[in-house]
């Protein structure tokens, strides 16, 4: 019986591997006056379903009987933002113990139901989330919009009312001003929080953000080991996030590794896998990025989360480790993934060169290095880039292989882990002494690039000083430390010209996007989103 | 859980089970609809009362452990006015709540399961009212359950099926809510009008 409620407008999907289930919650929706419901039994389908359609509300079982699960058909969609902002996701769970599943999750669901799920429960969740989403709909809006400033504003008139909402405005409100930069203020927010309820988690995660953001690494360090330490925190992803963020800014990758190490047995996911793997195979800890390698493929294996980069880089592992015939096998499982691109065709050549050179075949791995040469499109400051390399040293392409590895020095060359890449593999090839000519060389020459831009900015002649460093961008697209140079050298000529001009403002938007996804919560980034912002407030006067 | 416990434990659903299937071997002989929703929800309240014992029995293995988070205790005390194990015409009504602050962090499904068993023990002696509410004691939320039966003392009209296993729970779930600084603890007082008051202090 369909009859209009509050909720008719909403547009439904359920998730789930069984029929009558299926049916069931269909029933449940149709009583709240839900009526257009779709169901669909498999994670594939659904995200299909997602990504063509916005729904408002997914009801989604947890335990769908398959390779993948409803926690990481989740995460999945939300990640790759196939999930709208605005779309509700429910988990319905058999498990008591999801709570704890849920807490320790990369992303939470807005809500977790209990089987047996009542039409009644579901109203009750779907209400208090809309009253939320009404709540606070105006803060979103401005941080839509990228508007932080009118957010603030939005969050302080939620918090005026001091009503039920009042946490939830305060914990975006902490977030809003950590990312503007104003770190003194977000920790005095974290710090009212934690007045009002002591111990509470998001409070304290933002806090260790917080130093971190002003680098007081020893301080993040410190708070986030504290959380870890407490029974609520010893799940916690975040604060194991912070710790290795702060670890590898004191410069203390080996540690880093372990903290990596402690996550991945908190949540057994392949991405944690892989993120342990990544740094033990820089740190040339290649027996742990073997195992972890073999992890992210088994966790992942026929789910939506599989990754064709497991499969290289285990491969490139297994080389290393002189084990060839593994690695040559290991190549062959790639065989059927259908995500084929040119990069991955390049590094599977790459490997399989590199294993043919220790299987004494020359005339192969010297085929297989030209055909990987040839096959890459440009170099980046990538691990697919330094193993073509690799490849081209050891078949006795020296100076290809210098050149691209001087390349992906360039392409990125303020970024450690790309460099210790590379150092790691002159070591390997019998290079070491041109550590400092590769590395410094491209290092030097980027250097020298940026330093005559910002001499012609000094010197008055500003058209002349931005046509510079932006050649260098054209050269290297990726390179943080140039894109932050950029950004700052436009956001000064527009102060000196002190008018707006739209197409270099534009322009600025452009790099802190591509910054803020080169370079995820990072302080300097932040700093120049601030900087930007105080001269667009400079110019409007 | 001790041995005894559980043996009045399998002792009180074996009870509950006996009414529920006296009722369906009614209703299979003579199908009748008012029959058949009380039967229903003779149901819905046993499987709330597995629900609660199940809690207990894994609140005895490992600490039973809250999920707070930041809730409106009125909209949850609201919230209630709808279980699906009230009995048909149980009086139930949530007061101003004028006392209450506006958030608490507390884990509602806990809350709600306690709640309940509460709500079932003042059913079982009020007259003709039982009343919610909520409020704010220094650091403690104070939710309570108010009847108008006979007091404490009172001879219970349905002892055979209780346990006392309600009470229990709730003070279990009280202490879940523990901080460093205070402990969750459960009161039933005297009303001074007579009837009985049941609290949940919440830190």
């Amino acid at each position: 019986m369909a009859y209009v409620t509050a909720y008719s407008h909403i547009e439904a999907l359920v998730i789930d591997d069984m029929r009558m289930q299926q049916t069931t919650l269909r029933g449940q929706l149709t009583m709240l006056g839900i009526v257009k419901v779709e169901t669909t039994g498999s994670a594939e389908d659904a995200l299909r379903m997602i990504e063509s359609k916005r729904y408002d509300l997914i009801l989604c079982d947890y335990n769908l009987n398959q390779k993948t699960d409803g926690q990481q058909l989740f995460e999945y969609a939300r990640e790759r933002q196939i999930l709208g902002p605005d779309t509700l996701f429910f988990m319905i769970t058999a498990e008591n113990s999801y709570a704890s599943v849920a807490a320790a999750s990369e992303h939470m669901p807005d809500s977790y139901l209990l089987k047996p799920v009542t039409a009644g429960e579901i109203e009750s969740r779907l209400k208090l989330q809309l009253d939320r989403r009404e709540a606070l709909l105006t803060i979103k809006q401005y941080l839509a919009k990228q508007d932080l400033p009118g957010a603030l504003t939005a969050c302080d008139a939620v918090l005026a009312k001091k009503d039920r909402w009042y946490m939830q405005a305060l914990q975006l409100k902490g977030q809003i001003e950590l990312d503007m930069g104003h770190i003194d203020v977000a920790k005095q927010v974290y710090n009212d929080a934690l007045k009002l309820r002591p111990g509470l988690m998001w409070a304290q995660i933002g806090l260790a953000r917080s130093f971190k953001a002003e680098g007081k690494y020893e301080e993040a360090k410190q708070l986030a080991q504290a959380i870890i330490g407490t029974p609520e925190g010893a799940k916690v992803l975040a604060a194991y996030d912070v710790l290795v963020q702060s670890l590898e800014a004191q410069e203390d990758p080996q540690a880093a590794l372990d903290v990596l190490k402690e996550s991945a047995q908190v949540v057994p996911s392949a991405r944690r896998h892989r993120q342990v793997a990544e740094s033990a195979y820089r740190n040339g800890d290649l027996e742990t990025a073997n195992a972890s390698y073999a992890l992210a493929i088994k966790s992942s294996q026929g789910s939506l989360t599989a990754q064709l980069q497991d499969q290289l880089a285990l491969a490139q592992t297994l080389v290393e480790q002189n084990e060839p015939d593994l690695a040559l096998n290991a190549l062959k499982q790639t065989g059927t993934k259908n995500l084929r691109g040119p990069e991955f065709k390049a590094l599977e050549l790459a490997i399989a060169s590199q294993a043919h050179t220790q299987l004494g075949m020359t005339k192969e791995a010297a085929e297989e290095a030209d055909q990987a040469l040839a096959a890459m499109s440009e170099s980046k400051a990538d691990f697919a880039t330094v193993a073509v390399a690799k490849a081209a040293l050891q078949s006795g392409k020296t100076e290809e292989g210098l050149k691209l590895l001087q390349d992906a020095v360039s392409a990125d060359h303020e970024n450690t882990r790309i460099k210790q890449l590379i150092t790691k593999t002159l070591n390997e090839t019998g290079n070491a002494e041109l550590v400092d000519q590769v590395v410094g060389t491209a290092t030097a020459l980027l250097k020298t690039r940026v330093s005559d831009a910002k001499k012609m900015l000094r010197n008055e002649q500003i058209d002349e000083a931005l046509k510079l460093i932006a050649v260098a961008l054209e050269d290297y697209p990726e390179n943080t430390a140039v894109l932050l140079e950029a950004t700052q050298m436009n956001c000064m000529a527009l102060r000196r010209n002190k008018r707006i001009d739209p197409a270099n403002i534009e322009l600025v938007r452009g790099y802190l996007t591509k910054l803020e996804k080169l370079l995820p919560a990072n302080e300097r980034v932040t700093q120049m989103r601030r900087y930007f912002r105080e001269t667009l407030n400079l110019l409007k006067g | 859980m001790n041995n005894e416990m559980l043996a009045l434990l399998v002792h009180d659903i074996k009870n509950q089970l006996g009414v529920l299937e006296a009722e369906l071997s009614l209703l299979e002989a003579e199908p009748e609809q008012g029959r058949a929703h009380r039967a229903h929800q003779h149901c819905a309240q046993l499987r709330q009362r597995l629900i609660a014992y199940l809690l207990l029995y894994s609140g005895s293995e490992n600490r039973m452990t809250a999920a707070a988070s930041d809730e409106s205790p009125s909209e949850f005390l609201n919230s209630l006015l709808n279980v699906s194990s009230r009995p048909d015409g149980a009086p139930l009504r949530v007061d101003s709540c004028l006392e209450a602050p506006p958030f608490w962090y507390f884990d509602p499904r806990l809350v709600r399961i306690a709640m309940e068993a509460g709500l079932h023990n003042a059913w079982r002696f009020a007259r003709s009212d039982v009343v919610l509410s909520a409020k704010q004691s220094g650091d403690f939320l104070v939710l309570s359950i108010e009847d108008d039966g006979l007091g404490l003392g009172a001879k219970d009209p349905s002892a055979e099926s209780s346990t006392g296993l309600g009470m229990e729970l709730c003070a279990m779930v009280a202490k879940a809510h523990s901080t460093a600084a205070h402990e969750g603890r459960v009161e039933l007082t005297p009303r001074p009008q007579g009837g009985t008051r049941f609290e949940m202090w919440l830190p």
